[in-house]
């Protein structure tokens, strides 16, 4: 009896062994980590199995070394100031702005997250490739609800202030048809805000380090554009005319113009007239001869330049038809060639930074040497977008 | 009391596999009896595995069509379609049904962190019905429990001995 009773315990105890030695992985070390992605890729490879495949006891080593996320909720303040609560990872996305959209690239969230762009992502063929094949789901001001709920996303991207009431609509109709859906509200378009924004994006998709990497960039380039008109006084800071796409429409003091201007250096020479963007009296610019003028380019009326044209050779048609307005070859800016026109794309949304930098080099051309935008532009391609475009090569600036 | 504390023990270390992991996987379908070329969605609920992988074997004619994973995290081939889990508590995939044709759809799980496995029980799928009857498949990771069984037998009759 007595040999049967140890018997049977020892066979217990080798059946139980696995089990109590899982709790400490052979061979793991504190450095030693396996990355989502790796282990994703082996676990693939064992479960399709064939002749590469990994041992089951290799699949379940590496398991022990991955660096998961921690399945601890987190919450997250978004830049409407919302907190949202996360209880795992966010698997299937769909983002309406795709500000957030390059925001989320400078992070290395990984694309395949990305069931449903907004429609003019889709149309950057240029910019965001890797979206082309993704379902569009309309935009803020035509939302394709229908599309959005057959994706069952676990999370979806809107704008924190722009077009806010169409986003407030869009957010409460997916919030009742999707109980569990998060909803997040960010621009990434604003110098004051957008290093807060990006830290906040990192902590979303797990990618603290990689936020603060692209933080510290992003700092580092305003302020240097801050540094260019430091020592001048307020008194004697260029005067600069901004005018968007619209012929004659310029921003005010609260528009978004306003506080670019004033980073680089400049001073505003439209400030105090009423409405953050209005339109003037084309009087009023030979009036106020500025030093310094600006057109967007890029939208409406003058879609030509930026990372769509490659051929660009309207912008070029752009400028003298602005030479040929009525008094303007009489102003300053345009006697000193300091008219310049400049691509929305490096002035609207994330990559605003550059367009500003370019500004404070319009503004204090004794700084060029320290401003260089198109290396600061090139870098910021290379490094955080992974796109194999030259800027030297597209028009984003002219002259 | 000799053999009360062995038997203790006994269920004791029968039971620390479980206690290491209590893993396990359900499938549901949204409908057993198709129509011909309509999507049939599979919901997987997943219990406690924080890092591993489900295996889904279709019946022949069943097209997997798409799922709640990132793309990167699925593989899958005519009749086989595979998972890396991390941390899901459910994935849901469609399967798009053929003209004619039933069978089951089986599949295993493994939780590589806690070192099991086991299978899912079988789902008889048939378009409009055909071949749809009660399941007979028994669901995964028996063994432990069998021997936790056998052992407690083998004690009890010792002791009637």
């Amino acid at each position: 009896m007595k040999t049967r009773t140890l018997a049977l315990f020892i066979v217990l105890l080798v059946l139980a062994a696995p089990a109590a030695a899982l709790q400490a992985p052979p061979d793991s070390s504190e450095d030693e980590t396996v990355s989502e992605d790796e282990f994703v890729r082996m676990v693939l490879s064992f479960l399709t199995g064939g002749e590469d495949a990994p041992a089951l006891a290799d699949v379940e080593e590496a398991a022990t070394l991955l660096d998961l996320p921690s399945g601890q909720t987190q919450t997250v303040t978004d830049l409407a100031g919302r907190q949202v609560t996360l209880d795992g990872s966010l698997t299937r996305i769909v983002v309406f702005n795709g500000e957030t959209l390059e925001t989320m690239r400078t992070l290395g969230v990984d694309p395949s997250l990305v069931v449903g762009v907004d429609k003019y992502t889709a149309e950057r063929e240029t910019f965001f490739p890797e979206y082309q094949k993704t379902p569009v789901v309309g935009s803020i001001w035509a939302p394709d609800y229908e599309q959005v709920v057959t994706l069952q996303p676990d999370a979806v991207f809107l704008y924190a202030t722009t077009s806010k009431e169409s986003c407030d609509e869009i957010q409460k109709k997916l919030e009742d048809s999707l109980p569990d859906v998060k909803v997040f509200r960010f621009d990434c378009f604003t110098p004051e805000t957008y290093a807060k924004e990006v830290r906040a994006i990192g902590t979303i998709f797990d990618k603290e380090a990689e936020a603060e990497r692209f933080a510290t960039f992003y700092t580092s380039a305003l302020e240097n554009i801050s540094a260019a008109g430091a020592e001048v006084p307020e008194s004697e800071r260029p005067t600069v005319y901004i005018e968007n796409w619209r012929d004659y429409k310029t921003g005010a003091a609260g528009s978004g113009y306003e506080q670019k201007i004033a980073m680089a250096g400049g001073t505003n020479i439209f400030s105090a007239l009423p409405g953050d963007y209005p339109e003037i009296d084309p009087e009023a610019i030979i009036a106020a001869d500025p030093d310094v003028i600006v057109k967007l380019i890029g939208e409406g009326a003058y879609s030509y330049g930026g990372y769509a044209d490659v051929e660009s050779e309207k912008v070029a048609g752009v400028y003298d038809s602005l030479v040929a307005r009525p008094g303007w070859q009489s102003l300053t800016a345009v006697k000193d060639g300091r008219l310049h026109l400049l691509h929305n794309n490096i002035m609207g949304g994330p990559q605003h930074f550059i367009g500003m930098t370019y500004l404070a080099e319009w503004c204090y051309p004794d700084q060029a040497s320290s401003l260089n935008p198109q290396a600061l532009h090139r870098t910021y391609l290379e490094e955080f977008q992974h796109l194999e475009i030259d800027p030297a090569e597209r028009v984003f600036v002219y002259p | 009391m000799r053999k009360v504390l062995t038997l203790f023990l006994c269920i004791c270390l029968v039971g620390l596999p479980t206690l290491a992991g209590a893993a396990d996987v359900e499938r549901t379908l949204s409908t057993p009896a198709p129509a011909d070329g309509s999507v049939v969605d599979v919901t997987l609920s997943i219990e406690e595995i924080a890092a591993g992988g489900v295996i889904e074997h279709l019946p022949p004619g069943f097209v997997f069509a798409g799922s709640s994973l990132p793309a990167n995290r699925v593989e899958a081939n005519e009749s086989r379609i595979c998972f890396a889990l991390l941390n899901e508590t459910s994935v849901t995939y469609q399967i798009v049904a053929p003209e004619k044709g039933n069978g089951e759809i089986t599949g295993e799980w493994y939780d590589f962190i806690n070192q099991i496995n086991g299978t899912i029980q079988a789902s008889r799928i048939g378009v409009d019905g055909v071949g749809v009857t009660e399941t007979t498949t028994s669901p995964g990771p028996a063994p432990t429990l069998i021997i936790a069984a056998l052992a407690g037998l083998i004690i009890a009759r010792g002791r009637r001995e």
